[in-house]
């Protein structure tokens, strides 16, 4: 197993003494590859966080440019990147903060074209796409290749996060057996709220690969930070998913 | 008996409130819950909960006292128990 430098030992000091994590758990972090489909509102925090954590490789998929109504939320994107690509300017920032992480950029969104090659480069998938199409994909190939996912999502104050383990759990179309036709394209959006679950998320992320804790397999966390109401349901595997049964 | 019956995200924007309280019976099959819940209610919301065939969408979490309900089989009711209807999310 790869060792910690002194630098990375004095980086992580703070968190190397949580109970269960210690410099096994941040060696994890360090040999760990993740995948975060879209690095907007949701992605760019949990990017941010795990490129705190330590996590050792990136690989970012998000295309088009930074536009001015990117900039309530999507942390990772700034007035002077205006107009220049979303995956730059998210490298751009995280290596400002972690200059030692490797970073893969793709300024393209998830699609049946590339899901299959983006999931099989990475040992954790954070799914933080706002279509459906996207994050049918996502579960799709993380399934058949037996990969964890964390499935982030908000709407409004609104906001929710499964984590899936393949042959263990529910899976998203276990979750949504039918087309969710209520999701439209557009969304009131808080940059708090996105970050918020965005943060939930990277924590799944860091515990996946850590091995630390228990993650949200299986469960559902729903929250309305509107009157901070958090709900967390059990959700059943279908007998009858085409993707994961 | 008197449930409360909370909506999130875009079916909360279409029955215009977050909660409501219903009278019920002590027991009641999800189906005919969810048509109890569109009357009075905008085309948008049904079209939310049902499809073109007025079939229930599957994508569409109910959640009663905390536990998914997964099938139509009847739900067993006591005073005040708490419905969720959740209707789908994907924003980032």
């Amino acid at each position: 197993m790869t060792q910690l430098t002194d630098k990375e030992k004095a980086v992580y000091e703070w968190q190397l003494t949580v109970p269960g994590f210690g410099e096994e758990g941040q060696k994890k972090l360090k040999e760990a590859t993740v995948l975060i489909s879209r690095v907007g509102g949701l992605g760019s925090v949990v990017a941010y966080e795990l490129a705190a954590a330590g996590i050792g490789k990136m690989v970012l998929a998000h295309g088009g440019n930074v536009k001015p109504s990117d900039l309530n939320r999507q942390l990772l994107m700034t007035d002077s990147w205006l107009g220049k690509p979303r995956v730059d300017s998210a490298k751009r920032r995280l290596l400002e903060l972690n200059p030692r992480l490797e970073i893969e950029t793709v300024n393209a969104n998830v699609s049946e074209e590339n899901a299959a090659e983006l999931v099989s480069k990475v040992d954790v998938i954070v799914d933080c796409a706002p279509l459906f199409e996207e994050r049918f994909l996502m579960n799709r190939e993380a399934v058949k290749q037996k990969k964890p996912l964390v499935d982030c999502a908000m709407y409004e104050l609104e906001a929710q996060i499964m984590t899936i383990l393949p042959g263990q759990s529910a899976c998203l179309s276990c979750l949504y057996p039918d087309w969710p036709k209520a999701w439209k394209r557009e969304f009131p959006v808080f940059g708090a709220v996105s970050g918020a679950v965005a943060c939930l998320g990277a924590m799944e992320a860091i515990k996946v690969i850590a091995g630390l804790g228990e993650v949200l397999s299986g469960n559902l966390l729903s929250m309305d930070l509107r009157d901070m109401s958090f709900y967390k349901t059990k959700i059943n595997r279908r007998d009858n998913c085409p993707i994961c049964s | 008996m008197k449930i409360k019956i909370k909506y999130t995200a875009q079916l909360k924007k279409e029955a215009g409130t977050g909660e409501e309280w219903k009278d019920m019976e002590v027991s009641v099959e999800m189906e005919d819950l969810l048509k109890e819940l569109v009357k009075g209610k905008n085309e948008k919301f049904q079209n939310i909960l049902f499809d073109e065939n007025n079939h229930r969408r599957q994508s569409i979490l109910v959640i009663h006292n905390n536990e998914q309900v997964v099938s139509n089989q009847a739900m067993e009711l006591s005073e005040n128990d708490e419905i969720l209807i959740m209707s789908p999310i994907a924003g980032g």
